[in-house]
């Protein structure tokens, strides 16, 4: 973390952060943050340091690392990027030996990070910036919604023209099988048995209506190709493999985008599920301070400036702007969106006889495709 | 008291019995060889005396010192015996000089630097090594590489020295000066010597007691002379000096002597064992002392010249009758289809 | 007395390092939930929800079928090469012998990977045949793809066997078919190679073996259709049911086991028996090479041919990758062309870390793992004891083990171990996993150097007044050097493309290469995840050069 300071890249998103965040204060305690806040802040710069567990690429979260180092020169981020199945069972291993290491734990599998919430490993806070991110993104205060990312249809323009590209799902299904012959093999999409964010993603749409079925059986039709990473799905976009993504995790799909021309998003209109990366502050945590204000700083407006506008990971606190915000999101999309609730009923995405179940309904109803 | 006193050695390989009771004992500045065919069990034997195998039963003492005793459960390893040790490949570390080959077993046994090499000094000019111990052994011609082989095993003093084959990987003209340079070391050292051998020449030669191994037990144990001169059984007249063997049918027997015949060939020997006539009958015949017997001489067989060669030195003819053949040496050319050839009783043996 | 009780204590120590991590594998496998936790019951029924799942026999019937086909392209071809090299004339034999070991030495999801990029539907070795010939005839992601290219990928490690024996054979018998006017083909069929069959069929049982265990390639290229093997089946329970269900995991590891261990057995057998053969020649005496005539050239094409396929192919694939935003046929190459994806490797310190650790872990903890399996392989080595012997059958249990399953049992146990919990998501641990992994294939590599040192030089050291270490440390190791020496670029080799062992393992500063490819991977940064293949495969690539000039002989 130390060199980041001398490369160009940190230097480039410093100067960015400036332009995007005029008012860089030091360690001031914020407008609107209780009196004894500057006691945690000077706990968290003895502790010197928070561990975050969470699946959200390196790439993305170094700016955001970045700016809070920034605004807590004394608070040492030590991020560590694990695949989310294999994050709960690090977090769960650990924490069953007594030895968590995780201060905060962080993922977009948000059915997992309940669990943690059951499982007793998160704790209780009250986030000072709480009355400012949307009542439903918190549960019971110990689990807080950082992200609000789109799950999106891709399509490859240099393949399917924009007019052609249907914006809903039922649109969607009455395309590829009307363009059969050419979208065989073309379509891809997450193989909800071999990714659980994938299921967590596909059982939100089926949650929202009878849209989802007709689709699989569509996919079904076209011999649609599943995929356990979002990563190798763009990449065969874009390059042309495949033409169209269905639920494509937002930011990824936009960052893509935006690298490459050829690939568009589409936001479906009949409606579209918003995820959310979750994250918990540990009981057992060693730097517990710390890794409250670095929670803190995640749901502030500056911190959510960056998530939104340099991390692309779509901020959820409705007065930061910007288009990888939930404010433009909203003023372009308002209803459609369906945030996943954050509650107990996460849980209903990890118990295994649902989720057999589901299997057998997705698996009958490709079969009816083929 | 001997230097190395070997009773009763049993070694088996799984269920396979591999020796099976040997028993010997050798005098300090003696040698004894071991002899046998292979598969006799003699380098085993050897081995098992320097730690390398595990005996299963037997004891063995080492200048008075027990160094392996089954029923007490004694056996110490190779390393605590003290034994000098030359392997038929001589097994020279290959990257050590001939210095530090030598100077192994005192650096082992930490002796001081100096004293290190006032000794491996003294051992290798004794065996003519003095110019060649910085070299490394592939530098090294054969007979060389066996002195090293010597040198080291005789650098730390050891009462007792086991060679195996030592002189086999040798050429013809180099194992016969090596014979005597080996004979005459021991000798001088005044070590205990056993040297494992399956040529009898060499074990003639060498040995002042052999021991002959088959099948992993003492077929017998004497002189090199009692051997040549007085075996007591078939195995042992047949494996020492260069024979011919000759079954038959006893005709005759009294006085010691027993007279065969094969197929037409009378052959009459010393009986190593009590015979009766009728009998079955096997003769070993001494190759080399057949001889065209003079009119009139005893022990002779008219026989018939199946093809002569011509040696250098010598003549060697090949005599047929029935089925039996025998090689005879000659000085000079023999003309006759036929020839009584004499087979000396004193050097013919039945069992 | 005799102390053979160094050997017992090496012994026990070892069975533990394996049996710790397989024990608790078996017992998971027999629980409702993760061992430790509360909601964890016994039950038998664990191994009734694999056997029924259709799926499970689907995973076992392509992994018997890639298996096979693995040994029916690699073990001829690998012995036809282990031929041409060690037996002919075969012109550039001294440049070609590197380049055979590279397709071990590609971690296999950067193969995969490359072979998308390069043959894949859109790959640009694809486009190029379309614009000449018209639409391609294979199809990367169809099984007799995947065959073709794990069986050719496997070519080396049927070579690295025979062509040891192959040099112990001597060259007369194959001079007088030559003269009597057997074509090279012929006499390396009907001549040479029978002469080494053991070799052969040891190799053969490998390569099936390997098979059983195989996951980057299958995963990647078999991604896509849902295709999976044994390896890769096992995974789905990481998300089937909701939390990964650990007791299924350890159920197919299970299987693993059972189904690979009579090939085990099979393979210890069949290698006692090659050894007796491989007696025969004893001295390396200069064989004459078999004149290949005018077969010379179509056999170094052939070579060439197999190279080119293995690793020109996926490598040239994630080269181009790694210097463009994006390819396919829809863009130029020209308009996408950047060196931005190397400029952000630099820029990311974590990159650079994990390219250190990478090299620290491969190269001293090669070393370390090397003294680990020398210290064993001393206490086996011409061991009189039932101890050590048992140890021999041991070692190769871990190899059933798959990498992440082994990486996550290891974080268990220093996890759960009090001794060894504060070393925990340390680059020690990850260390300790890298070895447990890879201690079947060190451990063969070091006792077959320990095999090579002569029994007599021993002796004479335990004679002349050595005991066992002192023997080990003044005859065995220093004439094994060679040996010993190829087993640590192996090991360095292997350590830097392991991908899967230390996903659990990954702590604030110990990140690896080969886990962050994957996880760049995951995340979508192929940009970033095929520049650090690339930096990847030149790190192996100049610790073979080096080795090479070093002297170090891979095959020895």
């Amino acid at each position: 973390m130390r060199d980041f300071n001398t490369s160009a890249l940190g230097r480039w998103l410093a100067c960015a952060c400036l332009v995007a965040a005029p008012v860089i204060a030091t360690a001031d305690i914020p407008e609107g943050y209780p009196a004894d806040y500057a006691a945690l802040v000077a706990k968290a710069e003895t502790e010197g340091s928070v561990v975050v567990y969470a699946n959200t690429e390196h790439a993305a979260i170094e700016p955001i690392v970045e700016d809070f180092q920034k605004a807590f020169p004394k608070i040492r981020v030590d991020y560590i990027e694990i695949k989310a199945a294999d994050l709960f069972s690090r977090v769960s291993s650990e924490s069953a030996a007594g030895a968590l290491k995780a201060d905060m734990v962080w993922s977009s599998a948000m059915d997992l990070q309940y669990q943690m919430v059951e499982d007793g490993i998160a704790a209780e806070y009250v986030s000072p910036e709480k009355g400012a991110v949307p009542a439903w993104s918190n549960f019971g205060d110990k689990i807080y919604g950082i992200t609000y990312e789109p799950v999106v249809m891709v399509y490859n323009s240099k393949l399917v023209s924009a007019e052609e590209m249907p914006d809903t799902r039922a649109g969607l299904a009455s395309w590829l099988i009307a363009n059969k012959q050419r979208m065989t093999g073309k379509v891809a999409t997450y193989d909800p048995e071999r990714s659980g964010l994938g299921f967590f993603a596909v059982s939100a749409d089926a949650a929202n209506g009878n849209a989802l079925w007709p689709l699989v059986t569509a996919f079904g039709a076209v011999d649609t190709k599943f995929y356990t990473s979002t990563g190798t799905m763009l990449e065969k976009i874009s390059a042309g493999e495949h033409a169209i993504g269905y639920n494509i995790i937002g930011p990824y799909a936009y960052l893509r985008a935006e690298r490459d021309p050829n690939v568009k998003v589409v936001v479906p209109k009949d409606f579209t599920v918003v995820l959310s990366r979750l994250a918990i502050v540990t009981e057992k945590a060693q730097h517990p301070a710390a890794a409250r204000v670095f929670l803190d700083y995640l749901l502030s407006h500056r911190g959510q400036t960056v998530v939104g506008n340099q991390a692309h990971l779509f901020a959820i606190r409705p007065d930061v702007e910007g288009s990888a915000t939930i404010a433009g999101l909203s003023a372009e999309y308002g209803d459609i969106l369906k945030p996943v609730k954050i509650g107990p009923e996460l849980l209903d995405a990890i118990q295994p006889m649902q989720r057999l179940a589901f299997f057998r309904k997705w698996n009958d109803a490709l079969k009816a495709g083929k | 008291m001997p230097e190395l006193i070997v009773e009763n050695i049993h070694l088996k390989y799984g269920t396979a019995e591999v020796l099976g009771g040997a028993s010997f004992s050798v005098e300090k500045g003696k040698i004894a060889a071991l002899l046998g065919p292979s598969g006799s069990g003699k380098t085993t034997l050897l081995r098992t005396i320097a730690g390398l195998e595990r005996a299963c039963e037997g004891r063995i003492r080492v200048s008075g010192q027990e160094v392996l005793n089954c029923s007490a459960g004694l056996d110490l390893p190779a390393e605590k015996r003290g034994l000098g040790f030359v392997f038929q490949s001589y097994a020279l570390w290959p990257n050590r000089t001939v210095f530090d080959n030598v100077a192994y077993g005192l650096r082992l046994r930490k002796v001081a630097e100096t004293e290190i090499r006032r000794k491996v000094g003294a051992v290798c000019e004794v065996l003519g090594l003095g110019h060649l111990q910085q070299r490394f052994p592939a530098q090294l011609s054969g007979g060389q590489q066996q002195r090293v082989a010597i040198a080291r095993s005789l650098a730390y003093d050891p009462a007792v020295l086991l060679l195996d084959e030592p002189l086999s990987n040798l050429d013809a003209k180099l194992r016969d000066e090596a014979r005597a340079f080996l004979k005459e070391l021991i000798t001088r050292e005044e070590r205990a010597a056993v040297i494992v051998t399956h040529d009898q020449i060499e074990a003639l030669a060498i040995a002042d007691t052999i021991i002959l191994l088959n099948g992993g037990v003492i077929a017998q144990e004497g002189s090199p002379e009692d051997l040549y001169n007085r075996p007591k059984t078939l195995f042992t007249a047949d494996f020492i000096g260069n024979n011919v063997r000759i079954s038959g049918k006893v005709v005759t027997a009294g006085d010691g002597f027993a007279t065969l015949d094969c197929d037409g060939l009378r052959v009459t020997g010393r009986m190593g064992q009590p015979k009766t006539v009728g009998e079955d009958g096997t003769a070993v015949c001494r190759m080399d002392r057949l001889t065209l017997a003079a009119p009139g001489e005893p022990d002779a067989v008219e026989m018939h010249r199946a093809t002569s060669m011509f040696l250098g030195e010598k003549w060697e003819h090949v005599y047929r009758l029935g089925g039996h053949s025998l090689r005879v040496l000659t000085d000079g050319p023999v003309a006759q289809e036929t020839s009584p050839i004499r087979i000396p009783r004193e050097s013919v043996w039945v069992f | 007395m005799r102390n053979e009780s160094w050997r017992n204590g090496v012994a026990l120590l070892t069975a533990l390092f394996i049996l710790a991590p397989v024990g608790l594998i078996v017992w998971q496998s027999f629980l409702t939930d993760a061992f430790f936790s509360p909601r964890a019951g016994v039950t038998g029924a664990t191994y009734g929800f694999v056997l029924d799942d259709p799926g499970f026999w689907d995973a076992l019937r392509n992994t018997v079928v890639l298996s096979v086909g693995m040994v029916v392209i690699a073990v001829p071809l690998g012995s036809l090469l282990a031929f041409l090299m060690v037996r002919t004339d075969l012109p550039g034999r001294k440049w070609i012998e590197p380049a055979i070991f590279l397709p071990l030495f590609m971690s296999p999801m950067v193969l995969a990977f490359g072979y998308i990029v390069s043959i894949g539907p859109s790959g640009f070795w694809s486009v190029w045949w379309e614009r000449l010939f018209g639409a391609p005839f294979w199809n990367v992601y169809s099984m007799p793809m995947l065959i073709l290219v794990v069986g050719l990928s496997h070519v080396t490690h049927v070579y690295i066997y025979v062509s040891t024996a192959l040099r112990t054979v001597p060259s007369d018998l194959e001079e007088a078919a030559r003269v009597a006017g057997g074509s090279p083909l012929t006499v390396a069929t009907k001549i040479t190679l029978p002469l080494v069959w053991p070799s052969i069929a040891v190799s053969a049982v490998l390569v099936a073996f390997l098979g059983f265990e195989l996951f980057g390639l299958p995963y990647v290229l078999g991604d896509q259709d849902g295709r999976m093997v044994l390896a890769t089946y096992l995974y789905k329970f990481n998300t089937l049911l909701g939390r990964p269900a650990y007791q299924l995991m350890a159920v197919v590891v299970i299987f693993i086991m059972l189904i690979t261990l009579p090939l085990v057995m099979l393979q210890r057998r069949m290698l006692r028996t090659a050894q007796r053969y491989s007696t025969i020649g004893g001295k390396a005496t200069r064989a004459h090479l078999v004149p290949l005539g005018r077969w010379r050239w179509i056999a170094f094409a052939a070579v060439l041919l197999w190279l080119y396929a293995v690793v020109l192919l996926p490598l040239s694939g994630v080269m181009l990758r790694s210097v463009v935003t994006t390819w396919g046929p829809l863009v130029a190459v020209r308009d996408v062309l950047t060196w931005d994806n190397y400029a952000k490797l630099a820029e990311m310190p974590l990159i650079r870390r994990s390219i250190v650790n990478t090299v620290i872990l491969a190269f001293v903890g090669g070393f370390a793992s090397l003294c680990v399996y020398a210290l064993i392989g001393l206490a086996s080595h011409r061991s009189p004891l039932k101890t050590t012997r048992g140890l021999d059958f041991l070692v190769l249990l871990p190899r059933a083990m798959p990498g992440i399953v082994a990486g996550l049992v290891v974080f268990w146990i220093f996890l759960f171990v009090p001794v060894l919990k504060p070393f925990v998501a340390s680059l020690a641990a990850m260390w300790v996993a890298y070895t447990l992994v890879w201690l079947p294939f060190g451990l063969r590599l070091v006792s077959t150097s320990f095999g090579q040192v002569g029994r007599e030089l021993e002796e004479a050291a335990h004679v002349t007044g050595a005991g066992a270490l002192r023997v080990a440390r003044d005859v065995t190791l220093p004439l094994s050097r060679h040996g010993l020496m190829a087993a640590w670029l192996l090991a360095f080799l292997l350590y830097s493309r392991e991908y899967s062992t230390g996903i659990f393992l990954m702590g604030q500063g110990n990140e690896v290469m080969g886990t962050m490819l994957v996880s760049l991977w995951n995340g979508g940064n192929i940009d970033v995840a095929s520049s650090l293949a690339v930096v990847n495969t030149l790190v192996i690539g100049g610790g073979i050069a080096l080795a090479l000039r070093l002297g170090v002989r891979l095959d020895a």
